[in-house]
């Protein structure tokens, strides 16, 4: 080497291991801190994803979804609780064909608006190498959060997280990857009903329509919303249209005179000295058939409740509190109060619709009727509401939204209404214009497209500082349309009434039976020649005779319990 | 002597031990790496001495985006916890 050439090389190399050794302590002291932190942050899969049930075990799907839907109490909600969705899962599995990557076991870990979905992924077959010796599959469970909301009578699971074995998959990773489409989703093929899209704002996600659910269900219900809660998965069921229609014709009548009769000869044996107290509960089912309507809308305007997500309670104008449910009819004086996480949609006899979002304290202080002149006026004590309302063609007619800091007058409106006393109102306008008219001073006309806000300093000046409207951006009209998304229609409201008073009588059949059922055989055999004496059961066996005739119906009964070729031999023991 | 003649190499195991020991050594691996690789004697210490210091800077590089991608992944950990 020429002497020359030596301080020069050794100069270089001097002065670039310099500038690498911090590079590679610093790379050295990441790297470590990274594989230590990830170490300890990365969870152990659950327990309760290591004990899922195998499919080899299972009877198969149509024999889990039978007992799955007899066990379960058939209300305007059902509800499965997580063991018997596994078990739905393993069966599901079951049929899968081979593939390279199978799925061996699937589970699910519900909470509110959200579920976590695991899944044991087995790479091989067990290769037999020698006798007494095999190779064990090599599995890995990946773990996918998921967000559950529903939209345009579909449910969308949206993709939160993805983690294989003990690694995270970052969130921004996935939607990177859904988004430059190199997901090999290219050969899937979905069945009919459901969709995936990998792009737009919720990023990757599965869209299953309930449609699609009604392959795997009885003729008789059809799927109307899915949601998740604590340990359960609730399915809102509407009776089939054509079903209740028949039914409610058919037994009604029958039903509510008969249940006049049942009450009068329950009363007889209590009078005989049977023990009232072990008669009440029936005493109670019977007098509730002989109330019950026929899923007419009653003559007085109301408030049809056509969806509901969790729970809700109604205040009636005599302070009483009670849970609503899907089917009920709410009137003039009531006040409606929705939960944390709890939403509920109402339908107006002048078809307009109401949206109350969580939180949401909500008065119906007059309400509209239908096709005549009518003043309406609701309430927004506090929360926030979607308002839908029908184009008044009558000018006497009105329609008001109090809050406590103004008034809002609208005539063929889409908007939101947010107030929450002292703090602040914001009005969102999507269709037509709404005038605020604040307690004192001039009212603000805010037009399609524009909003106005309020805060805590304008509410206490009486909203009499000036108010100025300002446009609505895009994105921000589609996450309004995307959060307070209106699931029922005013065209539905039959069907939903029809629903609703089919459930309910079979709920108060099912009660009578129940309360029957529960008597000693002496005091049955005494109510039962009562009931022989004072109830028409001929008329009442006529017209069970005649819906026994669709299969829909005996599936119906059968899942009540009332099956259906002992219920001929029950009213003539009766008599 | 041909260069390339490996049986007739003058260099013996202490001294490829030795070599091998400087390498591990940070910044004088750099040095010496480059002396070798362009300073040498014969064709197999530079062939040597350029091997190992492109396997420097390559491993630099990898051990760069190793550190990177552990920066970023603790970066998500410490946004997301709080």
């Amino acid at each position: 080497m020429s002497t020359r050439k030596k301080p020069g090389l050794i100069l270089a190399g001097a002065l670039l291991g310099l500038v690498l050794l911090p590079l590679w302590v610093a790379a050295a002291a990441l790297a470590s801190a990274g594989l230590l932190a990830g170490l300890a942050l990365a969870p152990p899969t659950p327990a309760w994803a290591r004990q899922l049930p195998r499919p080899e075990d299972s009877p198969g799907l149509a024999a889990e979804l039978g007992q799955a839907l007899g066990s379960a109490s058939l209300g305007s909600h059902l509800q499965l609780p997580e063991a018997e969705l596994n078990r739905l899962l393993a069966a599901a599995l079951r049929d899968l064909p081979a593939a390279t990557i199978q799925p061996s076991r699937a589970g699910l870990r519900l909470t509110p608006g959200a579920a976590e979905l695991a899944v044991q992924l087995a790479m091989a077959q067990p290769q037999r190498l020698a006798a007494g010796f095999s190779l064990r599959p090599l599995t890995m469970t990946a773990r996918l959060r998921l967000d559950l909301s529903q939209a345009d009578g579909s449910l969308v699971l949206s993709l939160k997280g993805l983690t294989l074995g003990r690694l995270p998959v970052p969130q921004r990773l996935l939607t990177a990857l859904a988004a430059s489409g190199r997901l090999p989703l290219d050969g899937l093929e979905l069945p009919e009903g459901l969709s995936l899209r990998l792009d737009g704002p919720a990023g990757p996600h599965l869209v299953l329509a309930y449609a699609f659910a009604d392959r795997y269900l009885p003729d008789l219900v059809r799927l109307q919303s899915v949601e998740s809660v604590e340990g359960h998965l609730r399915l809102g069921l509407r009776l089939d249209d054509r079903l209740s229609a028949r039914l409610l014709a058919t037994l009604s009548p029958s039903l509510s005179a008969r249940g006049g009769e049942l009450v009068a000869a329950l009363e007889a044996s209590a009078a005989a000295g049977i023990d009232r107290a072990s008669l009440q509960p029936a005493l109670d089912a019977a007098a509730a058939l002989a109330s019950l309507g026929t899923g007419a809308a009653p003559a007085q305007p109301s408030a049809l409740v056509s969806f509901m997500v969790n729970q809700a309670t109604v205040r009636g104008a005599d302070g009483q509190e009670r849970l609503l449910d899907i089917g009920d009819d709410l009137y003039a004086g009531s006040t409606i109060l929705t939960g944390p996480g709890a939403s509920l949609e109402l339908l107006l006899r002048d078809g307009s619709s109401l949206y109350l979002d969580e939180n949401t304290e909500f008065g119906l202080d007059s309400l509209p009727q239908a096709g005549t002149t009518s003043i309406t006026r609701l309430s927004l004590v506090a929360g926030r509401a979607r308002a839908v309302i029908q184009k008044l063609i009558d000018p006497q007619s009105g329609f008001e939204i109090t809050t406590g800091a103004g008034v809002l007058g609208v005539r063929g409106t889409d908007l939101v209404l947010s107030y929450h006393a002292g703090q602040e109102l914001t009005l969102q306008v999507l269709r037509g214009s709404v005038a605020l008219q604040p307690p004192a001073g001039e009212a603000t006309l805010v037009p399609a497209g524009q909003a106005i806000q309020a805060d805590a300093s304008q509410l206490r000046a009486g909203l009499n500082l000036p108010l100025e409207p300002f446009p609505l951006d895009e994105a921000t009209i589609a996450a309004l349309n995307e959060d307070l998304a209106l699931s029922t229609r005013p065209e539905d409201e039959a069907a939903i009434r029809r629903s609703g008073a089919t459930l309910a009588i079979l709920e108060q059949a099912r009660r009578l039976a129940a309360g029957l059922g529960d008597l000693d055989h002496a005091s049955l055999s005494a109510v039962g020649r009562q009931i022989g004496q004072t109830v028409d059961l001929d008329a009442l066996g006529a017209s069970l005779n005649e819906l026994r005739r669709e299969s829909a119906f005996r599936e119906l009964l059968d899942q009540l319990g009332l099956d259906a070729s002992t219920i001929d031999q029950r009213l003539r023991s009766l008599q | 002597m041909s260069d390339t003649n490996m049986t007739d190499y003058p260099a013996k195991a202490g001294t490829w031990l030795l070599r091998l020991l400087i390498l591990c050594v940070p910044v004088a691996n750099v040095v010496a790496s480059l002396l070798w690789g362009f300073g040498g004697r014969d064709a197999v210490t530079r062939g040597f001495g350029r091997a190992a210091f492109a396997f420097i800077l390559l491993a630099s590089a990898v051990l760069a985006s190793g550190g990177l991608l552990a920066a970023n992944y603790l970066l998500s950990a410490v946004l997301a916890a709080g």
